[in-house]
């Protein structure tokens, strides 16, 4: 069984806007895909529905086997795990330690904060437990939220434009943060380099639509995403 | 709770109703409560001081509606001590963020029912950003407008329309951002305790200057 599946979802926006129409495909278990599109064709929404932060106005979606609706958005939410592009709207706590602490739901305050500690480790943020996340630089901003959506063991990790204004050093930090991981992920992005060492298949969405879904490295898949990518 | 945080929160709240809450204010508390914000404000490290000037149109607009709506002859008494409370409450409310420091604030989220606790982070995450906007607001309208002429008169116009906007699309994304938190419950923070002498050197003044208030009344 896959771990999510898209069963021909449409999306409306209460203005009448249609971003998604009609959407199909499946997310097995440890896959990384990267969603391509210019902007505006939808990639974000496309990550707040698989978030169950929208609803879908026609079609399914599933993750683990249970299927997105009113009174499962909750139960749904806590196995996704959600970076998105403006990473500061995401942090809760005042201090780096704290909030990678309120996303590990088990075990004694001693066994969370070690933890929390090897999570900020691994993000290489340790240094900064104490700081408020909103006063670190961009980098290491998205380093902390990173170690807080990883902190909740998600099944599913949607990242919205996770190489968004960092430099190439932070950028390779977080794309080898990404690569350690075995968890299946859906990011969207705009970055070759994300694409070619991160994806193992490509989504390419354009106007709402699918219009390309298969490896990165096939000659087709390099046609369509020829001008959409940095 | 360290027992030095706890003074500090009783401090500031102490400080915050000394300020707030006589009706009549003579010469001798006007001072001491201009004297107890500025130490406040003193406390608030480098450029945040600034923070303190966004009192100034909230103080101008209760004052200005207070002077329009006072009868004649116009009670500028009355309307400079209101302008004072405001002023004296709001720097210290925006100064003990950094006199007590979140650790009270972490705290008081986890003791407190879990939608107050909740509640609490949201409404504090809020303000930040609020401040945070402030400053934005502030820089762009200055690298925009030319303030040496007369477009220095379009600021509060632009101001609010860009404050407002920015909040309702904050509030979109904060909210987004919260959901996919799932947070399920306010587990016990990790506290970092820290004292100075500057703070000690304020709960005492505090203490002080409100004891020989009462006793002078009483």
């Amino acid at each position: 069984m896959p771990l999510a599946s898209i069963h021909h979802v449409s999306y409306i926006y209460p203005d009448g806007t249609a971003a998604l129409s009609d959407i199909s495909f499946t997310i097995e278990h440890g896959e990384k895909i990267a969603l391509i599109g210019n902007n505006g064709s939808g990639k974000s929404t496309l990550l707040y529905l698989l978030g169950a932060l929208l609803l879908p106005s026609k079609g399914s979606i599933s993750l683990e086997g249970i299927a997105l609706s009113r009174t499962t958005k909750s139960a749904l939410r806590k196995n996704v795990g959600m970076l998105f592009s403006q990473v500061e709207y995401q942090f809760i706590m005042p201090d780096c330690l704290n909030d990678v602490m309120l996303s590990i739901r088990e075990g004694t305050k001693e066994e969370r904060k070690e933890q929390a500690m090897q999570y900020l480790r691994h993000v290489n943020l340790d240094a900064y437990f104490n700081h408020n996340p909103l006063f670190l630089s961009s980098g290491q901003m998205k380093r902390a939220a990173l170690a807080s959506v990883l902190a909740k063991k998600p099944a599913l990790l949607l990242l919205d434009e996770p190489l968004a204004s960092l430099d190439k050093p932070s950028s390779r930090a977080v794309l080898d943060i990404l690569t350690s991981h075995t968890i299946a992920m859906l990011f969207a992005t705009h970055s070759r380099h994300a694409v070619e060492s991160l994806a193992q298949r490509v989504i390419v969405l354009d106007g709402g639509c699918i219009v390309y879904d298969g490896s990165p490295k096939s000659r087709d898949a390099k046609k369509h995403f020829e001008n959409i990518l940095l | 709770m360290n027992a030095f945080l706890m003074a500090k929160l009783l401090t500031a709240i102490l400080a915050f109703l000394f300020c707030a809450i006589p009706s009549q204010m003579s010469i001798l508390h006007t001072a001491s409560c201009l004297f107890l914000c500025a130490m406040f404000i003193y406390r608030i490290p480098g450029f945040h001081r600034t923070r303190v000037l966004i009192l100034v149109p909230f103080i101008i607009t209760i004052a200005g509606m207070q002077f329009l709506s006072s009868s004649q002859p116009r009670e500028y008494h009355q309307i400079a001590v209101t302008a004072i409370k405001i002023f004296c409450t709001g720097s210290i409310v925006i100064s003990a963020r950094f006199f007590i420091g979140t650790e009270a604030v972490k705290w008081l989220a986890h003791a407190l029912p879990h939608t107050a606790g909740i509640f609490l982070l949201i409404f504090l995450r809020t303000f930040h950003y609020l401040f945070r906007l402030n400053t934005m607001i502030i820089f762009q309208l200055s690298s925009r407008l030319n303030l040496a002429s007369k477009e220095k008169y379009y600021i509060p116009k632009y101001y609010s329309i860009a404050m407002l906007y920015n909040q309702f699309r904050a509030m979109h994304l904060y909210r987004n951002g919260f959901l996919s938190r799932s947070v399920a419950e306010i587990s016990e923070p990790e506290i970092f305790f820290s004292e100075s002498s500057f703070d000690r050197t304020l709960v005492l003044l505090v203490i002080i200057i409100a004891s020989l208030y009462i006793i002078l009344h009483a």
